[in-house]
């Protein structure tokens, strides 16, 4: 995505920025970014890195780490509003990383297209990369997050300012320095130099500062604070573009943009309910139409037996969630064969993996307590159901025909996805949890290899869904115990990890950096997935139309903005 | 079709719809800035680059690989 704001003509020549988003997110991750630079008078470069969003992911083993974003620099010096002297590269995380391996291989000696700005947004590792000759020429910013989910664990970024691991970053331009590093301060090879004038550049081409904000890995582009941080590294590189006015870096206004595209998400979501009401009722899929469990059969709430059976099911479902998902999403994640600068599909799988996991507990969940509930019961006299029987279905024909009737839902609730995405140049989303169009050419990918893994935890969701029902407690109720049994884990999971970061400058689990940031999108989903399958099996007290729709959307939503889909080593 | 789920239906197409203006006006700075999306291949890239080169009289060197498979 080019942004060319009007101050940059051919008459006119600006600086331009190439924007590079994180591992398993999208161009549109950066917006407050490219949103931020453009309206400053920066031409701006938003690219998809190799693998990820619409990118394709064969030319991922030629970039040479790059993925891409060599590319998008050299295309950015051609451009004719474009001064080609004066080209900046951020990046965050594995953007950052990639920005590093642009400056690698451009930078080199005798070369005269030269990166002459770069901010790296928690892309500490590869800074690694900066060789003294590529930051010559360089006015560097290295941001690296006092939080960092992953940065603590391999550079203790708390202590980034006094470890060698910062001290080196420095001296790669500035050999002489003694001490601790100053968070902000330019160094030069020279030495320490000022803060230039606001909106001016700085009065040397070769300096390097670190910043170390008080935030985690996430928050680096989510939050006004980093945004800052960017939008004042290429400031001080290249001052106020000509044409253009100077807007102090905390005047910022994509949280506008945030708003309306949470205002999409929501939009989003509310469709699923009419269109299940509406197709519900057409000829074509009233067939799949089974009968509603009798309420006044289900069990009393109000009661010892039920209410300990219930929590106990519960805290069991949670407890069990939040300890496997600590263990699985690592496992699920290293079963790509990747590298750290080619962490294609991580996030599906490790959430694919311990989404399997979860399926198989709650089925087992399911036939223990049935044969609890039988012995508590039996005495009584009183029936105790099959748990099983919202899932059975009538006939092969029904199943197929429940399957195109979830498919069709979800169909049509990506209508105003793709017009989002073709006309408007836009998708739904808050952070990392998007709502993207997906490809048509890796809808068999999505659907042979990652939907099953999803269906085998919604539709057991669902059909517990349906059974977690009584007959003197309200509606809403029932449904919410569903949804706490159903995201709880993952919320306990984010308050124990994110306090113990918080508390101690560390992770409670550090292999878990990734399960936990993914962990803020899986939770409300998953909460979400309660209500709605309890809406559809209300509908058409089939069990697996509510499953399948979740599972779709929710598949749908986790594996798509990764990019490549096709890295699943599981026989499906 | 109830009225419940027509109001439904409208109110989530509009909060769609709102959505996509409202992006759309924020990503080209209401109208001050221009917003191009390319979607090709290296290859393609990098013969946009050489016209570029022809047209604005630059010298930019396509130093990265134009194959499209790996």
């Amino acid at each position: 995505m080019t942004l060319i704001p009007k101050n940059a003509t051919n008459s006119n020549p600006v600086p331009a920025i190439v924007v590079i988003h994180g591992g398993s997110n999208t161009k549109e991750m950066q917006m407050n970014t490219y949103i931020e630079l453009a309206r400053r008078g920066f031409v701006v470069i938003s690219m998809d890195m190799a693998g990820h969003g619409y990118s394709s992911e064969a030319v991922d083993s030629l970039t040479h780490g790059t993925l891409g974003s060599e590319a998008a620099v050299e295309y950015a010096m051609s451009l004719g509003c474009v001064d080609k002297n004066k080209i900046g590269i951020t990046g965050h995380s594995m953007g950052g990383n990639s920005s590093s391996f642009a400056i690698r291989e451009l930078n080199v000696e005798g070369s005269e297209q030269r990166i002459s700005a770069f901010v790296s947004q928690c892309g500490t590792m590869g800074t690694s990369q900066l060789t003294p000759e590529s930051l010559k020429g360089v006015i560097t910013t290295i941001g690296v997050a006092y939080y960092d989910e992953f940065d603590t664990v391999y550079f203790d970024s708390p202590n980034i300012l006094t470890n060698d691991a910062g001290k080196s970053m420095i001296k790669k331009v500035y050999p002489g320095l003694s001490g601790n590093v100053i968070d902000g301060q330019w160094y030069t090879p020279e030495g320490p130099v000022g803060n230039p004038v606001p909106g001016q550049a700085l009065s040397v081409d070769t300096a390097v500062r670190i910043v170390n904000p008080k935030i985690t890995h996430p928050m680096f582009h989510f939050t006004k604070i980093g945004t800052s941080i960017v939008v004042d590294g290429f400031y001080s590189a290249f001052g106020t573009p000509p044409g253009a006015n100077y807007i102090p870096p905390e005047n910022q206004v994509w949280p506008i943009m945030v708003a309306f595209q949470l205002v999409g998400l929501i939009g989003f979501f509310m469709l699923l309910f009419p269109l299940v009401d509406i197709l519900i009722n057409t000829p074509l899929f009233a067939g799949i139409k089974r009968n509603l469990v009798d309420l006044s059969t289900t069990s009393s709430f109000l009661n010892v037996k039920e209410i300990t059976l219930t929590v106990l099911t519960v805290a069991a479902l949670v407890f069990i969630g939040f300890r496997t998902y600590d263990k699985y999403f690592p496992i699920g994640s290293s079963l790509v064969n990747t590298t750290v600068y080619s962490a294609r599909g991580t996030v599906g799988n490790g959430i694919g993996v311990w989404t399997i996991v979860s399926g198989c507990v709650l089925i087992i969940a399911m036939i223990v307590t049935y044969f609890i509930r039988r012995l508590l019961y039996a005495k009584s006299g009183t029936n105790v159901s099959n748990p099983f029987a919202p899932g059975v279905l009538d006939s092969v024909s029904q199943f197929f025909r429940t399957m195109l009737f979830a498919f069709t839902v979800v169909a049509i609730m990506f209508v105003p996805v793709y017009i989002a995405r073709y006309l408007f140049n836009s998708d739904f989303r808050i952070c990392s949890f998007v709502v993207m169009a997906p490809e048509l050419k890796r809808l068999p990918v999505l659907i042979f290899k990652y939907l099953p893994m999803w269906m085998l935890f919604y539709v057991p969701n669902a059909i517990f869904n349906a059974n977690t029902r009584y007959k003197d407690i309200p509606e809403w109720l029932s449904t919410t115990i569903c949804a706490i049994a159903n995201s709880l884990s993952l919320v306990l999971y984010i308050i124990v990890q994110y306090t113990h970061l918080y508390k101690y400058a560390s992770l409670w689990s550090p292999k878990g950096g990734m399960a936990g940031i993914a962990a803020f999108a899986v939770a409300p989903c998953l909460a979400f997935a309660a209500y709605s399958a309890r809406y559809i099996y209300k509908k058409t007290g089939n069990a697996w139309s509510a499953g399948t729709v979740n599972a779709l959307i929710m598949c749908t939503l986790t594996i798509i903005p990764n990019g490549n889909i096709s890295d699943l080593l599981l026989p499906f | 079709m109830r009225k419940s789920t027509k109001i439904v239906l409208c109110l989530a197409l509009a909060l769609c719809l709102i959505s996509m203006v409202g992006v759309s006006l924020m990503q080209c700075n209401f109208g001050k800035t221009k917003v191009s999306v390319f979607t090709g291949s290296l290859s393609e890239l990098a013969n946009m680059i050489r016209e570029n080169n022809k047209a604005y009289g630059k010298d930019v060197q396509v130093t990265f690989s134009e194959s499209d498979t790996a």
